[in-house]
C-alpha cells in the first residue's frame, strides 16, 4: 500500500512534473543501484543501468497503475527487465542504449579497498553462478540487495513459502560452489 | 515456530536486526549455523558508494526527460517509439553492458574538414624549420604554413598512483627515438631540411621532424616507454622536444605540437613528478592530466579535449578547469576553456530529422555548425551518435554515424558445386535456389569450389543472393577502398596494403598516388595480396571485405591486415586463432578500418539457427525435423518432448542436421496453466501487434519480446492463465522472420504501400516541403508512422 505522500508524488510525476520525479528518483535511486549492483556485480554497469531504469521510469510512468504494483516493485521489476535483457543479448553487439558515461574518480579509493572489495564480490559472483538460476536470483534479492521475503518472491513472481525454499537450496549451492571455487574447482556438482 | 524452515528465517530476521551471528546461530542444526554464517558474510558485502556527480547528472536527466515529454506532444511518440524499441530485445539489447563497454572505449571526435589554409604553430623554442613542400599528387595541399606566437602549451603530467602502466616495455626505440607504425593511407614525414617524405614502413622519427596524414589516413608513433599518440585523417603533429627517458633512467620530457586535425595519447604511467607528457595546439593553453585523451584542432583556433581516462586539468586565459573521464572541453584562442561537460554517446533509429535537430531513440540532439554526419542516415535508419551535454541538460550532437544492421536469417555456404541446374544449384550436399536476382560468377562448372551466400526462406528452403567462385585453401578474395601510396611495376602500396599486380590486373587509367581507389583480388599461398582489379572511385564509398586467416584478435588482425572492432561489430563468440573468417568493414574518414562483420567460413558446412517445439528426445525430432548428436552437442539439460526450444543446426554433407546446441526457452511443465501458441504477425502498430487471427497483443513494458518482430514473422506466443481465469502474455518469441522482398522494378508506384513482409512504400513528410515517396523495410515502418508519415504513395 502507498503511503499518502508516495501516492501524491507519483501522481504528480504522471502528470510530467519533474520536480516529483525528482523525487522518486531521490526516493528510490539508491535502493534501485544496490538491486542492480547485487545482480550485475559490476558498479559502473549498475550505474548505467540503474540510469536507463529511471529513464523508463519516466516514459512509463503514465501507464503506472496506482492500484497495481507497488511503485517499488515496480521499479525492481524494469530494473530487472533490463538485467535480463542486458545478459540475453550481451554477445549480439548489436546495440547500445543511449547513455551518460561517467567516469570513477578513482582518487577517492585506495587501490587495495578496490582490489578487496572486487575480489570478494567476484568471488560470491562466481559461485552465484554455479548454482540454479533462480536459486542464484533469490540470495542475491534477499542478501545482496538486501529485499524482504515478500518483496523478494513478487519480484521472482513466486509464493513466500516457494521464495524461503529457493532461498534455503540456494545458500546451500552457494556454499558448495564457494567450497569449491576455493578448491579452484571449475565445475560442480551442487545436490 | 513449527518448523525449522521458520525458526530459520526467524534467525534471519533477527541478524537482520543486529543481533550478533553466534547469538542467532545459537541452537540451530550445525548446517543451519553454517548458512547463516555464510548470510552474515553476505551481508558484509556493501555495494559501492554512488557518486555524487553521477546521481546529479542522473536526477537532472531524468527531470529533463520529464519536462520534454510534458512540453512537448510530439515526444509521446517518441516515447511509444522507445516503447517500441524496448521491447524488441535486438534493437535494444546489449542495453548497459555495451554502455559499459562505451565508458571504456575511445570517445573518437570525428576528424574535421581540412580547411583551405592552415597555419603550422611553433613553439616558443621551434622545431626544425618547416616549408611548404607539397608535391602535386599530395592530398594535403594548399598549405599555407607559418609560424604562430599564439601557440601555447597543453602539459599532461601524470598523478601518482592513478593508473597502470599501458604498455611496459619499449622495442628498438631510444628517448631521442620514436617509432611511426601502422601508417595507412597517406602518411608523410617532413625532414630538417623541410622536405617531405612519404611513409610506407614503419620507421623512426626524431625531434624536430613533423608527421602529416592525408584524407583516409591515420599513422601511430610509439615512443620509448610506451606511450603513444595517433594521428588521425588529415592531421599534423610536430616532435618539439623528444627524450623519454625509462623511468629508471630520468624524466620523460615529452612536447608534441598539433598544428591540425585530431590526435588521441595514450601516456604511459610515471610517478616521478617531473615527467611530462606535453602538447602545444595554436589555440589556448593550460596542462593536462591524464592517461588517454583526445586533442581535436579545428580551424587552427578551436581545441577540444575529451578524457578517455584519468584526469585533465585545461586552463587558458588565467582559468583552469579540470576535465575528468567522459568528460569534453573546449577553448578558443585567448579565451578561457569551457566549463567541461559530460559526454553522451548510443546508438538507436533516427526517428526525426529537423533543422536544428534529431531525434535518436527518443534522445533529442541539437545540431550544430561543428555536428559531423556519417553515411547519410535518414529517419528509420540506425545511427551512432556521440555528442554532449550542455550544463542545462541539452544534449549536443558531435557526430552521428550511420550504422549498417546485418540482415537476418542470412546464410553462407562454401562447397564444391555438384550440380547446376537454371533455378536450382546442388552445393555441399545442400539444395540452393536461385532466382533472378541472383548474382552469379560466370563460368562455374560442375566440380568448381563456390561460396554461396542467400537468405534462408520460410519453408526452410535456401535461396541464394550470390554464387562465387571460390579458390579453396590457397587464396582467399579481398576487396577494400584506399589510398594509393606507391605504384611500382608489379607492386603498388595502398592504404599501407602492399599490393601485387600482374599483367591479368585490369587497371583503371590515370589512377597516381594519392587517389582514393578500389581494389580487389586474392591473398595468395605465399601471403601476397594479388590484385584483379583496380579502379578509382569517390573517397567516401571506403569499404573492405577480406578473407583469410585470423592472426590475432587483441587487436584485430586477419590475413596481416589490422582492423578495429566496434561496438556493432557482430562476430562469433567463439572464433579463435587461425580460423578462416570473412571480414567485412568500413575505413572510415579518419583512416581507420572498421569491421562490421567478422564471419567464420567452415568449409562445406551450414549451420542454422531456429526455434522450435520438442516432437522426440532421443532420437530428437524438433518441428518434425530428424536431428542427430555428437559427443559435442551441447544440449541443455531437461528437455522433454513439447518444450520450446531453440536449435543451432549444422547441416552435414550427408544432409543429416547436427546439434551442436540446443537451449529451453520454454518449458509448458514448468507451469500446466501456460500454452505456447504459434502464430503470424500481419500488423504492428505503435503499441500493439495483430496476429492473423484478428487477435491483438498489447506491447508494453512487462512483455518479452524476443527476436526481431516485424510484419510477417513467425511467432511462438506463451500465454498463462491466471488464477483469476484472465490470460497473460508473457513472452513472445520470434521463430522465424521472412526474407526482404527484392522490390520489383516493374511494380506500380502509385500502388498504395501494403505490408508484404519485406518492403512497404510511405509518403514522407506530408504536407511538407520535404514530401516524398519512401519505399522502407517493414522494420522502418513504425518509425515513419511514429512521426507522421502516412501508408502508400505520396499524392
Amino acid at each position: 500500500m502507498l503511503d499518502s505522500d508516495e501516492t501524491n508524488l507519483i501522481l504528480a510525476a504522471k502528470q510530467g512534473d519533474a520536480q516529483a520525479i525528482g523525487h522518486l528518483y531521490d526516493r528510490y535511486h539508491q535502493q534501485i543501484f544496490r538491486f542492480v549492483w547485487s545482480r550485475v556485480g559490476n558498479q559502473q554497469l549498475a550505474e548505467d543501468i540503474t540510469g536507463e531504469v529511471f529513464v523508463r521510469m519516466v516514459q512509463y510512468l503514465p501507464k503506472y497503475n496506482l492500484n497495481g504494483k507497488p511503485f517499488h516493485a515496480w521499479l525492481y521489476k524494469i530494473s530487472r527487465n533490463l538485467i535480463t535483457d542486458m545478459y540475453r543479448h550481451r554477445s549480439n553487439h548489436s546495440i547500445q542504449p543511449l547513455t551518460t558515461t561517467q567516469h570513477l574518480d578513482t582518487q577517492k579509493d585506495t587501490l587495495d579497498n578496490i582490489v578487496n572489495q572486487k575480489l570478494t564480490l567476484e568471488t560470491v559472483h562466481e559461485a552465484l553462478d554455479c548454482i540454479d538460476p533462480k536459486q542464484k536470483e533469490a540470495l542475491q534479492l534477499r542478501f545482496l540487495a538486501d529485499l524482504s521475503l515478500k518483496e523478494s518472491a513478487e519480484l521472482m513472481d513466486c509464493s513466500v513459502g516457494a521464495l524461503k525454499s529457493l532461498q534455503h537450496r540456494g545458500l546451500k549451492a552457494l556454499r558448495a560452489a564457494l567450497h569449491a571455487t576455493k578448491l579452484g574447482l571449475k565445475e560442480i556438482d551442487v545436490v | 515456530m513449527t518448523n525449522i524452515e521458520d525458526i530459520f528465517q526467524d534467525r534471519i530476521k533477527r541478524l537482520n536486526a543486529g543481533e550478533s551471528l553466534a547469538q542467532c546461530q545459537e541452537g540451530l542444526p550445525p548446517e543451519d549455523a553454517d548458512l547463516l554464517a555464510l548470510i552474515a558474510q553476505m551481508q558484509t558485502i556493501e555495494p559501492p558508494v554512488r557518486h555524487a556527480h553521477t546521481v546529479a547528472q542522473q536526477r537532472a536527466t531524468v527531470m529533463r526527460l520529464a519536462t520534454n515529454k510534458k512540453k512537448d506532444s510530439f515526444i509521446m511518440n517518441v516515447s511509444n517509439l522507445w516503447q517500441k524499441l524496448t521491447a524488441q530485445p535486438k534493437l535494444v539489447g546489449g542495453l548497459a553492458v555495451l554502455a559499459l563497454i562505451c565508458f571504456f572505449a575511445l570517445f573518437n571526435f570525428r576528424g574535421q574538414e581540412a580547411p583551405n589554409s592552415t597555419e603550422l604553430a611553433a613553439d616558443p623554442t621551434p622545431p626544425a624549420a618547416v616549408t611548404n613542400n607539397t608535391s602535386a599528387t599530395n592530398p594535403t595541399t594548399n598549405q599555407t604554413v607559418t609560424t604562430n606566437d599564439q601557440t601555447t602549451e597543453l602539459v599532461a603530467t601524470l598523478p601518482e598512483g592513478l593508473f597502470l602502466p599501458l604498455i611496459a616495455a619499449s622495442i628498438a626505440t631510444n628517448p631521442q627515438k620514436a617509432l611511426l607504425q601502422n601508417a595507412q593511407g597517406w602518411v608523410e614525414v617532413q625532414d630538417n631540411n623541410g622536405s617531405w617524405s612519404l611513409v610506407t614502413h614503419n620507421s623512426y622519427v626524431y625531434e624536430g621532424q613533423t608527421i602529416r596524414t592525408g584524407p583516409l589516413s591515420t599513422a601511430n608513433i610509439l615512443f620509448h616507454d610506451g606511450s603513444h599518440a595517433t594521428l588521425k585523417a588529415q592531421s599534423e603533429l610536430t616532435l618539439s622536444t623528444l627524450n623519454v627517458r625509462l623511468p629508471r633512467d630520468g624524466y620523460r620530457q615529452l612536447v608534441l605540437t598539433q598544428n591540425k586535425g585530431v590526435t588521441t595519447h595514450n601516456v604511459a604511467f610515471r610517478n616521478d613528478g617531473g615527467s611530462q607528457y606535453q602538447v602545444n595546439t595554436p589555440s589556448g593553453s593550460g596542462v593536462a592530466r591524464g592517461t588517454e585523451f583526445q586533442v581535436a584542432l579545428k580551424d587552427n583556433e578551436k581545441t577540444r579535449f575529451v578524457v578517455t581516462e584519468g584526469r585533465v586539468d585545461v586552463s587558458n586565459a588565467n582559468k583552469t578547469v579540470s576535465v575528468v573521464a567522459g568528460q569534453t572541453t573546449e577553448m578558443t584562442t585567448n579565451n578561457p576553456p569551457a566549463d567541461p561537460y559530460f559526454t553522451i554517446t548510443g546508438q538507436g533509429e533516427v526517428t526525426a530529422i529537423n533543422e536544428s535537430d534529431w531525434v535518436v531513440a527518443g534522445q533529442t540532439f541539437v545540431i550544430t555548425d561543428d555536428t559531423t554526419i556519417d553515411g547519410d542516415p535518414q529517419v528509420g535508419d540506425i545511427v551512432y551518435v556521440e555528442g554532449h551535454l550542455l550544463p542545462d541538460g541539452t544534449a549536443v550532437a558531435d557526430s552521428i554515424a550511420l550504422v549498417v544492421a546485418p540482415p537476418a536469417n542470412q546464410f553462407t555456404l562454401t562447397g564444391e558445386a555438384e550440380a547446376i541446374d537454371t533455378a536450382e544449384w546442388q552445393v555441399a550436399g545442400q539444395t540452393i535456389l536461385t532466382n533472378a536476382d541472383t548474382e552469379i560468377d560466370d563460368d562455374i562448372e560442375t566440380g568448381d569450389l563456390v561460396r554461396v551466400t542467400g537468405l534462408i526462406q520460410e519453408d526452410g528452403s535456401l535461396l541464394a543472393t550470390s554464387i562465387e567462385e571460390y579458390e579453396a585453401n590457397d587464396t582467399y578474395p579481398f576487396e577494400f577502398t584506399g589510398i594509393v601510396q606507391t605504384i611500382d611495376t608489379d607492386s603498388w602500396l595502398i592504404s599501407g596494403v602492399e599490393i601485387s599486380v600482374d599483367d591479368e590486373t585490369e587497371i583503371e587509367g590515370g589512377i597516381l598516388a594519392g587517389d582514393t581507389v578500389a581494389v580487389e583480388g586474392n591473398i595468395l599461398e605465399d601471403g601476397r595480396w594479388l590484385a584483379t582489379e583496380i579502379s578509382l572511385v569517390e573517397a567516401d564509398t571506403a569499404t573492405f571485405e577480406i578473407t583469410g586467416e585470423l592472426d590475432s584478435m587483441d587487436p584485430w588482425q586477419v590475413a596481416g591486415l589490422p582492423f578495429e572492432i566496434t561496438d556493432w561489430t557482430t562476430y562469433p563468440d567463439d572464433l579463435e586463432l587461425g580460423e578462416l573468417v570473412v571480414v567485412t568493414g568500413r575505413i572510415l574518414s579518419d583512416g581507420t578500418w572498421v569491421a562490421d562483420s567478422i564471419e567464420r567460413i567452415e568449409d562445406g558446412l551450414l549451420e542454422i539457427v531456429f526455434v522450435g517445439t520438442v516432437d522426440s528426445v532421443d532420437p530428437w525430432l524438433v518441428n518434425t525435423l530428424p536431428l542427430t548428436t555428437d559427443e559435442n552437442s551441447d544440449i541443455a539439460e531437461g528437455i522433454e518432448v513439447g518444450d520450446l526450444v531453440r536449435v543451432k543446426v549444422r547441416i552435414e554433407t550427408d544432409g543429416s542436421w547436427l546439434i551442436l546446441e540446443m537451449t529451453l526457452l520454454s518449458n509448458e511443465d514448468e507451469d500446466n496453466n501456460c500454452v505456447t501458441i504459434t502464430a503470424v504477425v500481419t500488423n504492428i502498430l505503435n503499441d500493439e501487434i495483430v496476429l492473423s487471427n484478428g487477435t491483438t497483443i498489447p506491447l508494453d513494458e512487462w512483455l518479452d519480446v524476443e527476436g526481431d518482430l516485424q510484419v510477417g514473422s513467425v511467432v511462438a506466443i506463451i500465454a498463462c492463465v491466471n488464477e483469476d481465469g484472465t490470460i497473460t502474455i508473457e513472452r513472445i518469441i520470434v521463430i522465424y522472420n521472412p526474407p526482404p522482398t527484392p522490390e520489383d522494378p516493374d511494380d506500380d508506384d502509385d500502388n498504395p504501400g501494403t505490408p508484404d513482409g519485406g518492403t512497404v512504400t510511405i509518403c514522407h513528410k506530408p504536407g511538407t516541403p520535404a514530401e516524398k515517396t519512401m519505399t522502407l523495410p517493414q522494420s522502418a515502418l513504425n518509425g515513419h508512422l511514429g512521426h507522421g508519415d502516412t501508408m502508400g504513395a505520396c499524392p
